[in-house]
């Protein structure tokens, strides 16, 4: 380590980075926090072992091999009683249909086995995921099982049938017939159109009623600008592929803001090094986001800092001379680099905000109509309606309700006693309603304070649709029977209009009057039957929006901005940065343990949110990771532990939103705090920054689940990149150090195939998505935060993050690990029973039945990727997440094996898809296209960064792809252990 | 001394014998061959594959198409039996599971570990091979019963014996030559 040059070394963490002694003695050792089986987790103390309990168990050990001598247990087999024609057992069928996990609606394809979805993968044809699906759309299969969802309608809290139900909501409705108080519809963002008219068909039966929509993480800010300068409250739809430049002012696009998979699938589009330009992207931003870490410029300021500096960006660009912007830290200098920039990309550039100020949000669409970008990489004619949220008809709401104005109040798709920055004010408010219904399908904290709950089912139980961006349709059917006495939100409204229709019939009948017109099609029948089939749609509909200059209307934004940072700059205290967790989004998904357990890309955080502080700030703190701080924001104290983030900006503190759910279910209560209630909002939209906040150390500390940290780099070249300009003069450019080493061994002979992976770390943002696919796709347990803690976590393939260079801005970089299935594979060679071995197509298997469990194979692993399964997690009541549940199980892929107690386990390369389609072209009597093949990670990827396939087949993508290819290389490829998963270089846009 | 060596011998010799039937009883375990349990209808391959010479795929018609052969649906039953033999006493119970609503409960006669996948379609409807050489002679059997042992040898044995013609070529080959000793053809 100390012969080479210490600053371009990648560091993994700060313990890492200064060599700390105990740092030094941890990585010594097998086990972190030193837990070996037979030590008390808690206490570390050694569990005593009695002569009882030695004889217990000796007796029992001779019973079961007494058990396991007599007849097995009668299995049942029972075949259906009227099979349909179109379903054989054991074949797996595909639906499209859309995704709701958030209000991005991407294409779906859902995959269902014996009835029932098991996976769910992005749908190739959609316009606006293109195939790949994020961490949590893969996982919102597993909330389709979930016993902890509402199973039946409630009355005050008891159960009814659904007639007794109707029967009470519709009385009290009458009674509200001729009410001159409010009657209210309180949504999420509803990108459904035919749900959409549906609610305004039956509001429109009462003279005061009125829909509300709210978003626990708002871009009314965007909305409000546009409504402003343009007269049309509308969302652009934003094109990062046609931009060269971006900047981003705190928008973590690529992670969580609008429509963070389809902002991957352009991004990572514009990236592509075989084209001329590579877009470039400049991030300004407080905390490290998966965008700031994707940046190829980066600067750090604090979240008061951003407003100034996109003023600042204006007046650069307008004049060339910056009047307003912070002095400190050359922040000055990076805008005025972006401004020249941009100006040289006009019309080919993109400047977004996820600022919530209208007036920051006026000055960033004032900048982007002078860069001419209106019309091509940001659309109104073709909005979004991924966001449509108001804050403020929020705040005139529980205004109304205080006052005893509301009389009714059906909510759906939210849950602002959770999120709402003034929850005690809502509360209040509610308790002077005298209806309240719930359509939620979860008891969540609002739904609670509801009398009435008619639970919606889960989007892969009913039918539905989505209009993401205009003309962008997609359709969404159910793939498996109510598994519940649930029932379809649109039926609800149905019934308690008197209509007696079945809701896909409200849904076909929406689009034969308003889809397939504008679709250019001539028959319905065959419109409606193809739109099902392939799950979305397009249609040619436009709506001009009337251009109009900003120039003229921004003068009072411009001195709004400021007038409030002259006051910003007398102020004293932490700033406190909110941000949506890549996993937990705005917590909707807080039951779900898939999500729980993703590691956060950056912090590598599992199971709770963190304070995360700079490394500047924890000294003069005087704070070590973990240690728990006071933070007190409006009268209100919040401890956290402490994270210590490189790349955050001196002075701020980032706090994760969507935890601290109470009432979320079994998996999501009580994880981590609540910090929705730190939002600013009084007067205008609601802002997800505060100043002034006091922080004081509590002197204890928590345990944190990290996954990263575990295993030290020791110095090795395991990532690399190098700059475009670089790469431009030498293809080779930061990957020469590669050496052509003696074999002492015999090679493996692979005849036919042999498979390969090939994964470009150019286009991997690290989002994660792939390590839930490959949960989903191979049963990977959940295994908790202690035992994440004890770093027993199974996943199969992990997403390693590493830092470079100055730890207040450090360049960030992802790579995806899983097993590199070695052709002089190390496992192989120390396995006393042979239960990991090579398979004559190139893969390393591993055979669970054979292994004891010596786990020496994990020992003699150099990428760490094997998982020892430590506990019966599938029957162990201990942990209980999904898999010990009956409803749960039925998530599991029944085409993969639980893995027992005691054996290893590790990535298979997706062999069962391998199979499968080996199978299918035999059965055509075609040879394999190995491209056909896509591994479960490939498949999820928004980045396209994974290829899978035959490296024997020279036509294969894989082949062409590595083919001569100089940013080639293999992690440790020096020890000669041949992976056959190669990786590329990172090309960074920079000098 | 002599008597020294032959009570060691002996010794040895008592203690190998345990052992191979140690070995001998322990490869047992899970073996499960002749298991020929009482069905809840007392279905009778002989009469119906053997005397009438129905197909095997027109009730197993999964073998060709999935991993699972498939037990026919109740429906299927009823397709011949709504105008043969109605009165039978077995026929009312599929009749009878069908009005309730209630699927039969079948008992599993071949029974493979979780950790094996094996593949019908691949067997049946890639590799052409005939039901009887796994399940043995079903059209004598009156009462369904689990002809081979099912286990890893037996398996194997196949694999290194039987011929497979390669892909594009006339070439033939043994499974085992492409691959079909690979612990992950079967262990996933």
């Amino acid at each position: 380590m100390s012969q080479r040059d210490k600053k371009n070394q990648y560091w993994r963490s700060f313990d890492e980075k200064e060599q700390s002694p105990a740092f030094l003695k941890e990585v010594e050792e097998e086990f972190a926090n030193g837990i070996p089986p037979g030590v008390d987790a808690e206490t570390h103390e050694p569990l005593p072992v009695s002569r009882r309990d030695f004889l217990k168990y000796m007796g029992f050990g001779l019973a079961s091999v007494a058990a396991a001598c007599s007849p097995i247990p009668t299995e049942k087999a029972i075949p259906y009683l009227v099979q349909p024609e179109e379903i054989v057992p054991g074949k797996a069928y595909w639906y499209a249909s859309t995704c709701f996990g958030c209000s991005s609606a991407c294409g779906i394809l859902v995959k269902t086995r014996e009835g029932r979805p098991i996976k769910i993968e992005g749908n190739a044809e959609s316009a606006i995921n293109q195939g790949g699906l994020c961490a949590t759309g893969q996982a919102s299969v597993l909330e389709l099982y979930d016993s902890g969802r509402l199973q039946g309608p409630l009355d005050q809290g008891k159960k009814v049938g659904w007639d007794n139900l109707d029967k009470a909501v519709l009385a009290k409705l009458n009674e509200l017939q001729d009410s001159q108080k409010q009657i209210v519809f309180l949504t999420g963002t509803i990108t459904s159109p035919t749900l959409k008219s549906t609610i305004d068909q039956f509001l429109s039966k009462y003279p005061n009623a009125k829909h509300v929509v709210y978003d626990a993480v708002s871009a009314s800010g965007i909305l409000d600008a546009h409504e402003f300068i343009f007269g049309k409250r509308i969302l652009p739809h934003y094109r990062f592929d046609k931009a060269r430049t971006i900047v981003s002012f705190g928008a973590d696009f690529l992670g969580t803001w609008i429509s963070p998979v389809e902002f991957a699938k352009q991004f990572s589009r514009g990236r592509k090094l075989d084209q001329k330009n590579m877009s470039q992207l400049y991030q300004f931003e407080s905390g490290l986001s998966l965008t700031g870490a994707n940046a190829d410029i980066r600067v750090p300021l604090l979240p008061s800092q951003i407003d100034s500096s996109v003023l600042g960006l204006l007046e650069c660009i307008e004049t060339g001379e910056i009047k307003s912007a912070p002095q400190d830290n050359g922040i000055r200098s990076q805008i005025k680099k972006t401004a020249e920039n941009l100006k040289k990309n006009k019309g080919r550039s993109l400047v977004v905000s996820n600022s919530n100020d209208i007036d920051v949000q006026n000055i960033v669409v004032r900048i982007n109509q002078i860069l001419g970008n209106y019309g091509h990489a940001l659309r109104i004619d073709q909005g979004s309606n991924q966001k449509k949220g108001h804050d403020k008809s929020l705040d005139r709401l529980v205004h109304d309700m205080k006052n005893g104005q509301v009389e009714a109040l059906f909510i759906y798709g939210n849950n602002p006693a959770y999120s709402y920055f003034d929850s005690k004010s809502f509360v209040e408010g509610l308790e002077k309603v005298s209806l309240k219904v719930s359509l939620d399908n979860r008891n969540h904290e609002t739904a609670q304070l509801m009398d009435y709950h008619a639970p919606d089912h889960h989007f892969l139980e009913s039918w539905g649709d989505s209009e993401p961006v205009e003309g962008v349709f997609h359709i969404s059917q159910p793939t498996i029977r109510p598994v519940y006495s649930t029932r379809s939100i649109g039926e609800s409204l149905n019934n308690w209009m008197g209509i007696k229709e079945d809701y896909q019939d409200t849904v076909k009948k929406y689009w034969e009057d308003q889809v397939f017109p504008y679709s250019g099609q001539l028959l319905f029948d065959s419109f409606w039957k193809k739109s099902v089939h392939d799950g979305c749609c397009k249609t040619n509909q436009f709506k001009p929006v009337k251009q109009r200059d900003a120039a003229q209307v921004i003068s009072e934004s411009v001195k709004q901005i400021l007038k409030k940072s002259k006051m910003l700059e007398s102020k004293q205290g932490w700033e406190i940065h909110l941000y949506e967790s890549v996993a937990l989004r705005d917590g909707q998904s807080a039951n779900n343990p898939w999500l729980q357990e993703l590691p956060d890309p950056i912090t590598k955080l599992t199971w709770d949110n963190a304070a995360n502080i700079s490394s500047k700030d924890a000294k003069k703190l005087n704070v070590k990771q973990g240690d728990v701080i006071a933070i007190k924001v409006k009268g209100r104290t919040y401890k956290l532990p402490v994270v210590i983030q490189p790349g955050q900006a001196s002075g701020s503190i980032s706090l994760a939103l969507g935890y601290g759910r109470t009432k979320a279910g079994k998996v999501g209560n009580g994880v981590g705090q609540n910090v929705y209630g730190m939002l600013n909002g009084s007067n205008a939209n609601w802002n997800y920054y505060v100043q002034n906040a006091l922080v004081s150390t509590t002197g204890t500390s928590e345990k944190l689940a990290l996954t990263q940290t575990h295993y030290s780099l020791e110095g090795r070249p395991i990532f690399k990149d190098a700059t475009l300009n670089q790469y431009k003069s030498d293809p080779a450019a930061g990957n020469k150090d590669q050496v052509d080493l003696v074999m002492l061994w015999e090679q493996h002979k692979t005849e036919g195939h042999s498979w390969g992976m090939a994964i470009d770390t150019n286009a991997c943002i690290g989002c994660s998505g792939c390590m839930v696919g490959c949960q989903s796709e191979n049963n990977v347990p959940v295994v908790g935060k202690e035992e994440v803690y004890h770093r027993r976590e199974m996943s199969w393939i992990r997403l390693d993050r590493y830092y470079k260079g100055d730890e207040e801005n450090p360049e960030v970089a992802f790579q995806p690990m899983m097993c590199q299935h070695c052709a002089n594979a190390p496992c192989e060679s120390v396995c006393p029973v042979l239960a990991t071995v090579h398979s004559a197509d190139g893969l390393n298997q591993q055979v669970y039945n054979r292994c004891v469990g010596t786990r020496y194979c994990a020992n003699n692993c150099p990428y760490k990727v094997r998982r020892f399964n430590w506990f019966d997690y599938a029957h162990n009541k201990s942990f209980d997440y999904y898999m010990n549940d009956n409803a749960g199980k039925l998530a599991l892929n029944p085409d993969v094996v639980v893995r027992s107690r005691g054996v290893m386990e590790k990535c298979s390369m997706c062999v069962q898809r391998i199979q499968e389609k080996k199978l299918e072209y035999r059965k055509q009597g075609k040879p394999l296209n190995s491209d056909d093949i896509k591994v479960a990670c490939q498949q999820s990827c928004p980045s396209d960064a994974i290829v899978f396939g035959d490296l024997n087949d020279p036509k294969s993508q894989i082949s062409k792809l590595l083919h001569k290819n100089k940013r080639r290389y293999q992690v440790l490829g020096e020890l000669n252990v041949k992976p056959a998963v190669n990786y590329l270089t990172k090309i960074r846009n920079k000098e | 001394m002599t008597r020294k060596l032959i009570f060691s011998l002996l010794i040895l010799l008592v203690v190998g014998f345990l052992i191979s039937i140690f070995i001998e009883s322990a490869s047992q375990v899970g073996n499960n061959q002749g298991y020929a349990p009482t069905q809840p209808i007392a279905f009778s391959h002989k009469l119906h594959a053997g005397e009438n010479e129905i197909q095997c795929l027109y009730c197993h018609s999964g073998s060709e198409r999935s991993r699972h052969a498939g037990i026919p649906s109740a429906s299927i039953c009823m397709n011949c039996h709504t105008n043969i033999k109605q009165d039978s006493e077995e026929i009312q119970k599929i009749k009878q599971a069908l009005e309730e609503q209630k699927p039969i409960q079948w008992k599993k006669v071949h029974r493979l570990a979780d950790f094996v996948y094996f593949s019908h379609e691949q067997h049946v409807g890639s590799g052409e091979i005939s039901c009887q050489t796994c399940h043995g002679p079903v059209d004598k059997m009156a009462i369904m019963r689990q002809e081979e042992d099912l286990s890893m040898g037996w398996c194997i044995d196949c694999h290194r014996k039987a011929d497979i013609v390669v892909h594009g070529t006339t070439d033939v080959k043994k499974v085992s030559d492409t691959g079909g000793m690979d612990c992950a053809k079967c262990h996933y």
